[in-house]
This record gives C-alpha cells, sequence and structure tokens, in this order.
C-alpha cells in the first residue's frame, strides 16, 4: 500500500523531466518511422552492401539481419549511456529533498519505517529509468521489426540492464544522498566513480598493473575490482545477448552483491540519522 | 492508561562544533486521554524536539516515552495519530488533493474511505476550492489549512500540532479553537504547541512550561491562573477615611486602589473574616473574586525565574 504511494510520489516529483525525455525519445521514434516510410531499408541494403564476417553477427545471419544487429548494438550501447547519465542527474535530489526539514517530518510520521520509505523511493527511481527506456527501446524495437520483418527480443534486454545498471549505482547515489543531504556531491562522486574509477579497475592489467609488480598490491586492485560494480559490463551484457555470443555473468551478480550491500548501509545510516 | 507519558527524556543533539546542545534534560509528563494539553515555552526551549521524540524522527539520548502506549519507535501506532509540523513543506509539485491522497495512503487508508474524507477535511479548513492547485502556489495560511486537514485525515486518537494556528487569520483561528473543542467532545487527545498564549488559555485543560530543556511549571491552566490565595473585593462605597486605618491594621490588604481592594487570604474562614471586616468598618461590597493571573504573566514567571 505504502510503496505504490510512494512510487506515484517519486514519479510525480519528477513529472517534468520524464516528460521531457519522453518527447525526446517519442522525437526520434517519429524519425525513425519517417526513415522506415521513406526509404525501403531492407532492399536498399541488400543491393549495396556485402556482409563482412563479423563476430557480433550470428554466424550464417543474412544481410538484413546483420544489419539489424548493428543497429541494435549502437542502439543498446547508445541507449544506456544516455539512460544511465540522465537519470543520475534526475534522480540525485530526489533523496536529499524528501529529507529537508519540514517535509521529512510528514514522511516518517505516518506508519511507515525509514527502510520502507527508502525502498519506496529507490522503486520510483528505477520506475524512472525503466519507463523511459523502455518506451524508447520497445517503440525502436517495434519500428525496426516492422521494417525488416526482423524480431530479435533480446533487444528489450536493454530495459533491463538499464535498470539494473542504474539500480546499483542509485544504490551508491543513497548512500550519498543521506549522507551528505546534497544532489551535487551525489552526482559528482557517481560520475567519478563510473567514469573514472571504474574504467581503471577494469583495466587494471594494463593500467595499475604497471605501476609495481607487487603481488600484494595486485591483489588489492583485483579484489577492488571484484568488489566495486561494473557499469560497463553490466551494458555490455545487452550487446553480449542481442549478438547471441556467451554472456560472462560475474559481471551483473557481483554487482548485484555490492548493490545489495550499499542498500543495507543506506538503511542502517537513515535508521540512525535524527531528522 | 495515558496518551502520552515520558520519563527522564532527554535528548542532546551533537553537532559539528565542539559543544554539543542540550536540547531537553530529563523532561518527565503526562497527558491524560481526551485532554488538550499546551506545551509551551521561548524560542529554542525544545518544545519541537520533544514532538519529535514522539514520533520517532529523532532518536533520544536518554529516557523514554511511550505514545498512545506503544513505545516510541513503534511504527504502527502512528496510524493512530495525527501530526502537523512546524514548518512544513508539502511537496511543491503535488496539488492538495494528491497530497492527501498520498500521504492519505501513506498513512494507512484504504480507498473508498480515504477520498470521501479528503473531500470532508478539505471542505472542513475551507479549502476545497484550491483541491487541484499545486502547493508551491499555495500562500502561508493556505498551507497551513492543508496541514491541517492532512493532520485530521486519519481520523487520529492523537493530534500533535506544532504552533498549529501559525499563518492562520482571525477567523480561521476561532474556527480552529472551535475544532479542537470539538474533537475533544469526541474524545480524541490534542497535543499542542503555541506562543498564543491567550489561545492555549482558551482551550487547553492543562499545560507544561517548557525552559531550556527543563520542565519548569505543569498543572491545570484553572489552577494555575487561579490563585488561591489573593482576592480581589470591589466595592460599591469606600470604607470611610476616619476607619479605614484601624481597618487596613486588621486585615492588612496587598492593596487598596480607590474601590479595588487586593488581599491575601489562607482559606474561605480567612476570606469570610475579610469581608466581615470590610462590613463592620462601613465598607459595601459589590463583588468579590478569586484574582486570575493571565497565562502570560504566569509563563513571563516561569521563564525568567529560571533564568537565574
Ligand atoms: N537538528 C538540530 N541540531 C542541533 N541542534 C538543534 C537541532 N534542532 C534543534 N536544535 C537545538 O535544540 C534546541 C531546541 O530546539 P527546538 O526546535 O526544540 O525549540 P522550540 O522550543 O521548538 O523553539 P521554537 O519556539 O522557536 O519553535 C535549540 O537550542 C536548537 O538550536
Ligand atoms: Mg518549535
Amino acid at each position: 500500500m505504502s510503496i505504490p504511494a510512494l512510487v506515484e510520489d517519486t514519479l510525480r516529483s519528477r513529472a517534468k523531466a520524464i516528460t521531457v525525455l519522453l518527447g525526446i525519445a517519442a522525437f526520434f521514434l517519429l524519425l525513425a518511422t519517417i526513415v522506415a516510410l521513406v526509404t525501403d531499408v531492407p532492399s536498399a541494403f541488400t543491393a549495396n552492401v556485402t556482409v563482412p564476417t563479423d563476430r557480433t553477427v550470428p554466424s550464417g545471419a543474412s544481410p538484413i539481419e546483420f544489419l539489424v544487429g548493428m543497429v541494435y548494438g549502437g542502439l543498446a550501447a547508445l541507449t544506456q549511456f544516455v539512460a544511465i547519465l540522465v537519470s543520475v542527474f534526475i534522480t540525485a535530489g530526489i533523496l536529499p529533498s524528501t529529507m529537508e526539514r519540514g517535509t521529512v517530518e510528514l514522511y516518517l510520521s505516518k506508519p511507515l519505517s525509514r527502510a520502507r520509505l527508502l525502498t519506496g523511493r529507490f522503486v520510483g527511481c528505477l520506475a524512472i529509468v525503466a519507463l523511459t527506456t523502455g518506451f524508447f527501446a520497445i517503440g525502436m524495437w517495434t519500428i525496426i521489426g516492422l521494417e525488416t520483418g526482423v524480431w530479435n527480443p533480446a533487444f528489450l534486454s536493454v530495459i533491463l540492464t538499464a535498470t539494473l545498471c542504474f539500480a546499483v549505482l542509485y544504490t551508491m547515489m543513497m548512500v550519498l544522498g543521506i549522507a551528505t543531504r546534497s544532489a551535487a556531491s551525489t552526482i559528482i562522486v557517481v560520475f567519478l566513480f563510473v567514469y573514472i574509477l571504474a574504467p581503471i579497475l577494469r583495466n587494471r592489467q594494463g593500467w595499475l598493473f604497471a605501476i609495481s609488480e607487487n603481488r600484494l598490491y595486485r591483489s588489492v586492485m583485483d579484489l577492488l575490482y571484484y568488489i566495486f560494480p561494473k557499469p560497463e559490463e553490466i551494458a555490455a551484457t545487452a550487446n553480449a545477448l542481442i549478438g547471441g555470443q556467451s554472456v560472462s555473468w560475474m559481471p551483473v551478480w557481483s554487482s548485484v552483491l555490492f548493490g545489495a550491500a550499499m542498500f543495507a548501509f543506506a538503511v542502517f545510516l537513515f535508521e540512525r540519522k535524527d531528522l | 492508561m495515558n496518551a502520552i507519558l515520558t520519563r527522564d527524556l532527554t535528548k542532546t543533539y551533537s553537532t559539528r562544533s565542539k559543544h554539543a546542545v542540550k536540547a531537553l534534560s530529563g523532561v518527565s509528563l503526562e497527558v491524560r486521554p481526551g485532554e488538550i494539553f499546551g506545551l509551551l515555552g521561548p524560542n529554542g526551549a525544545g518544545k519541537t524536539t520533544f514532538i519529535k521524540l514522539l514520533l520517532g524522527i529523532i532518536h533520544p539520548t536518554g529516557g523514554e516515552a511511550h505514545v498512545l502506549s506503544a513505545r516510541i519507535g513503534d511504527v504502527g501506532v502512528r496510524k493512530r495519530i495525527g501530526y502537523l509540523p512546524e514548518n512544513h513543506r508539502f511537496p511543491p509539485y503535488l496539488t492538495g488533493g494528491q497530497v492527501l491522497s498520498i500521504f492519505g495512503r501513506l498513512g494507512g487508508m484504504d480507498g473508498a474511505a480515504r477520498r470521501s474524507r479528503i473531500g470532508e477535511m478539505l471542505d472542513l479548513v475551507e479549502m476545497g476550492r484550491w483541491r487541484d492547485t499545486k502547493t508551491a502556489k499555495y500562500s502561508h495560511g493556505m498551507l497551513q489549512r492543508l496541514g491541517l486537514a492532512h493532520a485530521l485525515l486519519n481520523d487520529p486518537d492523537l493530534l500533535i500540532l506544532d504552533e498549529p494556528t501559525e499563518g492562520l487569520d482571525p477567523v480561521g483561528r476561532k474556527r480552529f479553537r472551535d475544532l479542537l473543542l470539538d474533537l475533544r467532545g469526541k474524545g480524541k487527545t490534542i497535543f499542542l504547541n503555541s506562543h498564543i498564549l491567550s489561545e492555549v488559555e482558551r482551550v487547553c485543560d492543562r499545560v507544561a512550561i517548557l525552559n531550556r530543556g527543563r520542565l519548569v511549571r505543569s498543572g491545570s491552566v484553572r489552577e494555575m491562573t487561579e490563585s488561591e490565595h489573593v482576592v480581589v473585593v470591589t466595592l460599591a462605597e469606600e470604607i470611610p477615611p476616619a476607619l479605614r486605618r484601624q481597618w487596613e491594621a486588621v486585615c492588612a490588604p496587598i492593596s487598596v486602589d480607590g474601590l479595588v481592594v487586593t488581599a491575601t487570604v489562607r482559606d474561605t474562614r480567612e476570606l469570610n473574616r475579610l469581608i466581615d471586616e470590610i462590613r463592620q468598618h462601613g465598607g459595601l461590597i459589590d463583588s468579590v473574586v478569586k484574582k486570575k493571573s493571565t497565562l502570560e504573566e504566569l509563563f513571563l514567571e516561569a521563564v525568567t525565574e529560571n533564568v537565574v
């Protein structure tokens, strides 16, 4: 009962941003529809292109399947990149403003535990990401399917991976938001993590290992890599699924584990706080 | 069973700077079911701190408290509590109707009952017209009215109000007082904070005065304001000057101001002796009343004597 109310509240708090995002997505969907209407993509493609042997396309794929695979791959990467970037911005202020004096009392005086309040906000933020990426991905998938006759449901996994990737990052944002009560510092730290620390850890063999050959040092770096979430690799999962390649699930479950720990820590911090 | 019961409730805020703020020290208080209880005190006395402790918004550093027989921190009991925070800020992106709908659901109210109750409460605070306007566009008093509607929404057994009449116009205040008395008639308990002592005096059954985190006085409003030992006798005719000195020697009044005599009496017997003496010395009595001090006088006295 209280979770749906909190989700509705969270969505309403970002109604304008969600509307703008859906509007932008609708614009691109419209553009794609126009392209599909004015050109006959499959025949134009088969007439002009010979299929290279590329490992992102399952062997034995027809030229048009190859094309759709390419487009899906690009769209998946783009969708997830934009979704994460934008949703971190949109959602970072939600907890700090819930915790503002005069507002937090209204929520906390209700028969609702603090853990549940956080859960409601968490689900609400995930709903924002799932809704916007879902709208765009399902739209694109439908348009491409109708135009080319190729229906690869694996593309829709971007909705899941984008939401999952955001979910893990959001648990970090919850801890930061509760500790600092500031949207700006939350955004800064999350972006530093996603665009600097995570890539460094991921490429530790190339970069970090060059610094020292010490085995302890290298083990610590490895450990850090396994502990911290792996946004890039979660996103890459969708591409692997689309391409029909084997998927490495380690980045997914290790990130989920990290997220669960962060969530618990956020609840712990929030429970103890005087508001 | 008490509506609110605290024993040695203490709260020290730890701040970044070295000195911690002791906002509440050892407050033991009892609020009985069905009464209107006022907590008074100067700015920074700890009134809001006390309320926030009761609702689990902040955690005590000492002592204990029970609300509606449940320990503070018991989330479920909040279903039966209505709370109006001081300087509350409703989410500005919600309309008045949405505020009540969302917080009503968070309060555990279900569908049909909630919907009919929302309309009722908005009408009660005369905000029906503004139901579909975002609260960002509300005036101060309108926000306060919505806050009251929100606090009353779940038909609470215990109503906790922090500065409830803040921002209300005179008509609104009058209606608010009537509302409180009406609620008390229905057996509800009301706990409120206010700086408007004339109002507190009119509606509260009992009050407590808090100063610098300590409880300095508490009791029923009537007992506190009605002084047992001081009476005011108004005369229709003065005691003739010739007898007056003699009378004063016997009765030793606090003051004689024209026709108004103020005197201390220990009991009823002494009061009657005073009246006899006035009559025997030629005074003609018009009325005798026990002296009443206003809550304001009492408050100032309690708060200043504690400063030293
Ligand atoms: N979050 C906090 N951190 C540190 N100190 C605080 C905090 N909240 C309140 N205080 C301090 O606790 C004391 C009591 O504050 P409180 O808000 O309870 O006063 P009050 O009686 O409600 O005053 P007012 O009549 O002005 O509303 C004050 O000295 C205040 O500075
Ligand atoms: Mg206060």
